[in-house]
């Protein structure tokens, strides 16, 4: 059963945002919409918050496992993305970063409410962009 | 993940703080700081001279007699400047707490952050609860009123475990009530607390406000019996405690007693066993079990067992140890060599009176860390409430595991034991849970919730032996730093 605390789940969700980045970069064609590559370079400041959430509000729930939710398995589609280009593969990576962070926020949110205020931002502007390219 | 970075690797001499200045002890006699996951001394602490101890007192007496005098809404800026400084220093604090404690940095940031709540909650406290009441009229032309005054220079005695937040369960309510304080920090985890003072040196409060002493319990004796000192706040041991209180009594001093636990977590059969399992094992093993309000005794009902033990049991299984500067490290070294031969004492302890050793933590290997004062998550079964393991304090990741078959049987084991501090309930149903809340004799109650931990602005409870005093600690030690007085006026 994988389990996390909320720091090695926001050190999890770092990779995913890094991971997914990239992918998208690779996907993505020289004439892609500024929208999107705003999304990207945003990562730094997605990381940026994602950490700062890590050290602020800390309490005792903190540290109870959080269960039922395997980042790894979520990062394997991503993954078989990799690779190949195209507007199809990028839109195919924002549906499956929102879907995973959409079940990340269900868990987090009796924990974490800055996670899942942060995650509820993250995918409402990968939304946005979604909506664009579609 | 990479291992976080330590602030300092070595942090030299503690030095004293009295009068407002820091300052080396005279004392020939020191400690060793330690690491417990390195097992490598950080520093070193100095036990008072009984001179610098009488010192620390006369400067925080001479301090009050001035600080009592600074308007309230001007104490209170101080605070707020403590505030802002614990904020900006929030991570390093934190990552000194895992050096010399050994707990995980998510433990430590927990902690940093219950510390700066206090802040918040003496704030508030200032402005509302030290206020008086007044009613108009009580007889022709009279009025009568209360006021609260600070009583004067206050002791407070601090653990090791919490290093940072329990000196903050009283001091910002005693500044902010314009009393003063001397403080002894814990001589196993002095340093923590040495680096917030350095950090709040900042502040700029009066010197004599806030003192601070290392030692053992000949300094803590010597402050608690001075003439001049109205009180002690202390957190730590029921043994330690018991002596406190006597000795206080004695000296006619104010006490303030938070002692130890033997808490039980009761999981009826109607509970939603994936969450209670979760809960339970931040409660049972947060810490490394070093906490008054950790779980120790697990008491499923009827068929719970069947549900929850397996699931407890396999998540604890799978808790990674290592140094809690790792974030994706589960459970972290206990805070002495001392502390974790007491532990494997008390296994020991557990087979010769037993019951069945599920799960052994003992002398785990942990990658890189062959030094460290390491034990995994250890469980018994088929404990019987009479047993040592279910009775005494352990302080450390040992659940005792007791099977009951009805509500009833389960709150009387509960009760049995002399100690008093938190009990937890695991049950969708809410007659059950208020049935549990109002028999289970504890301070602190958890309903589906496995560390109880009051916030700053509510008391942190305590009963039978795990408290001793009247005051609780938090937002209500204002009025242990305070006395009333009842003014009956009439004017002519």
């Amino acid at each position: 059963m994988s389990k996390y605390t909320l720091s090695q789940l926001i050190n999890k969700i770092i990779e995913v945002e890094e991971y997914t980045a990239r992918s998208i970069l690779e996907s993505a064609k020289d004439d892609a919409p500024n929208i999107l590559m705003d999304f990207i370079s945003g990562v730094d400041e997605r990381v940026r918050m994602l950490s700062e959430v890590k050290t602020s509000m800390v309490i005792e729930m903190t540290l109870e496992p959080i269960t039922g939710i395997d980042i790894d398995d979520y990062l394997k589609p991503i993954t078989n993305y990799r690779g190949e280009t195209g507007q199809i593969q990028t839109i195919e990576i924002l549906r499956h970063y929102i879907k995973l962070y959409k079940k990340i926020m269900d868990k987090v949110y009796e924990v974490s409410i800055d996670l899942y205020n942060l995650l509820y931002r993250f995918t409402r502007d990968a939304t946005r962009v979604l909506s664009e390219l579609e | 993940m990479a291992l976080l970075k330590e602030v300092k690797e070595y942090y030299g001499d503690v030095e004293l703080y009295i009068d407002g200045e820091f300052r080396k002890s005279e004392s020939d006699n020191f400690m060793e700081v330690m690491n417990p996951a390195l097992d490598k001394p950080i520093g070193r602490v100095p036990f008072a001279t009984p001179e610098e101890v009488d010192e620390a007192v006369d400067a925080a007496v001479a301090a009050f007699e001035r600080w009592r005098d600074v308007p309230v809404p001007n104490r209170v800026q101080y605070l707020f400047r403590m505030k802002e400084v614990l904020e900006r220093h929030k991570e390093e604090i934190a990552r000194i707490i895992v050096q010399n404690h050994g707990k995980h940095i998510d433990e430590a940031r927990g902690e940093v952050r219950r510390a700066i709540e206090n802040v918040e909650a003496a704030i508030g406290a200032a402005y509302i609860l030290a206020k008086g009441e007044a009613l108009d009229q009580v007889a022709p032309s009279i009025d009568e009123y209360v006021v609260r005054e600070p009583l004067g220079a206050f002791v407070i005695i601090s653990p090791f475990n919490f290093p940072v937040m329990v000196p903050f369960w009283f001091m910002p309510y005693a500044l902010a009530v314009g009393a003063t304080v001397v403080i002894k920090p814990s001589e196993i985890t002095p340093i923590p607390f040495y680096w917030v003072n350095k950090l709040l040196d900042e502040v700029g409060l009066p010197p004599g406000v806030v003192n601070v002493v290392y030692g053992r319990a000949e300094v803590g004796e010597r402050l608690i019996t001075h003439p001049d000192i109205q009180g002690v706040a202390f957190v730590g041991s029921t043994a330690v405690a018991r002596k406190i209180y006597e000795l206080a009594g004695r000296h006619g001093k104010r006490v303030l007693l938070q002692a130890g636990a033997k808490n039980y977590s009761v999981v009826m059969p109607d509970a939603d066993m994936d969450r209670a399992a979760t809960n339970l094992i931040s409660s049972f093993f947060g810490n490394t079990g070093q906490r008054c309000l950790a779980n120790a005794v697990l008491v499923p009902v009827g068929d719970a067992y069947q549900k929850i033990v397996p699931k407890f049991v396999e998540l604890a299984k799978g808790m990674k140890l290592g140094y809690g500067l790792d974030e994706d490290v589960d459970m972290t070294p206990l805070v002495s060599r001392k502390a974790l031969e007491r532990v494997h004492r008390y296994i020991e302890i557990g087979l010769e009176e037993g019951a069945r050793l599920t799960l052994d933590g003992r002398n785990p290997v942990v990658d890189g860390y062959p030094d460290g004062y390491f034990i995994g998550p250890t469980i018994f079964e088929d404990v019987t409430p009479d047993m040592r393991i279910a009775q005494e304090e352990i302080f450390g990741p040992v659940a005792s595991i007791i099977k009951a078959e009805s509500l009833d049987e389960a709150i009387e084991m509960a009760n049995s034991t002399i100690y008093g501090n938190a009990s937890s309930i695991f049950t969708s149903s809410g007659r059950v849970a208020r049935e549990f809340r109002r028999r289970i004799k504890a301070g602190n109650i958890g309903i589906n919730v496995g560390i109880a931990a009051p916030m700053a602005f509510y008391p942190f409870a305590g009963m039978k032996e795990s408290f001793f005093g009247v005051i609780h600690g938090q937002i209500t030690s204002v009025h242990f730093f305070t006395d009333t007085k009842v003014v009956i006026e009439r004017w002519w």
